[in-house]
């Protein structure tokens, strides 16, 4: 192994220092789990260290070990959202957010309808919280909802692919991430808007 | 301002209702405009609800800004700029360096 190193930071032994902490906050937004966030850093610098002969040095370090770890989140998702525990949650997940019956079935359920969010954090500080509570409220939907939403929004991946990686078709796809910006929108609401208007009431 | 919202829940909001499917169905096209092409006649379906729902206009809003704020965090863990961000907890570092280690001393 010790050929390759031919720079220090090329030193498998520096690449915890180096690039854990960046490792496991890529995949903790990810995977919305301590636990299983570390578990895929440590498998990811494992799978790094038995292919270092074929990293081809066109890329940084960090961005092959993060190519590595992007796969192993991928794995992640594909098995959460083809295992059977996870399924009922899209077959039974009725949007509580609208009403089921009578003259205003589908229109918004009082309460759950979206308020006022005019006052948005603008400043950096309230941006931060912001953006903490968002992190939080991502963690809080169900699972294999959370896996298409994040692979969409975080990674950028587009429809097809997702669709590929996970075997689902389009019109379900539009179903899923319905469900999620539903959910993360109503969380928002309840998390840090009412928060933010009881706070001003005090 | 006070009559013009008036005027709009009062006559706007119920030409709007009949017209176009209920807030669940236009909620769902508002997503998926973000996710695909929507068809000329979803479009003008999201376009007259909207009109008269305000409700419905500002879940548009709202995943827009989610959106945008989602995007910028996704690119803040890229750049590494989390000041007091998570790290790797001691016990995982240690637990993680010495896999590390172990593997090298073979």
């Amino acid at each position: 192994m010790s050929e390759h190193a031919t720079s220090p930071g090329d030193n498998p032994q520096s690449w915890l220092d180096q690039h854990g902490d960046y490792l496991f906050r890529y995949a903790l937004i990810r995977v919305s789990d301590r636990g299983m966030a570390e578990d895929l850093v440590q498998e990811t610098f494992l799978a790094a260290l038995k292919s270092y002969s074929t990293f081809d040095r066109n890329s940084s370090i960090r961005t092959w070990l993060t190519g590595i770890l992007r796969h192993k989140v991928m794995d992640h998702f594909r098995h959460i959202y083809k295992s059977e525990k996870n399924k009922i949650e899209l077959e039974s997940g009725n949007m509580d957010d609208f009403i089921e019956q009578g003259k205003d079935k589908g229109r918004w359920r009082p309460g759950h309808a979206p308020g006022d969010w005019s006052d948005m954090p603008d400043n950096n500080l309230q941006q931060k919280e912001f953006m903490a509570v968002l992190k939080g409220c991502l963690g809080a939907l169900p699972e294999r909802i959370a896996s298409v939403f994040k692979l969409s929004e975080l990674d950028g991946l587009d429809t097809v692919e997702i669709c590929k990686e996970l075997g689902i078709t389009s019109t379900n796809y539009w179903v899923i991430m319905h469900r999620a910006r539903t959910g993360l929108r109503r969380c928002l609401e309840i998390q840090w808007f009412d928060k933010a208007s009881t706070d001003k009431a005090k | 301002m006070k009559n013009g919202m008036k005027f709009k829940m009062k006559v706007i909001k119920p030409v709007t209702d009949w017209l176009t499917p209920p807030c669940e169905d236009i909620t769902y096209l508002i997503s998926k405009s973000m996710d695909a092409k929507l068809s000329l006649r979803e479009r003008v379906q999201v376009r007259i609800h909207i009109m008269g729902c305000i409700l419905c206009h500002r879940y548009q809003e709202q995943l827009q800004k989610i959106e945008r704020v989602l995007k910028k965090s996704a690119q803040s863990v890229e750049k590494e700029e989390t000041g007091g961000g998570e790290t790797l907890s001691p016990e995982s570092y240690n637990r993680i360096k010495s896999s590390i280690h172990r593997h090298l001393s073979h």
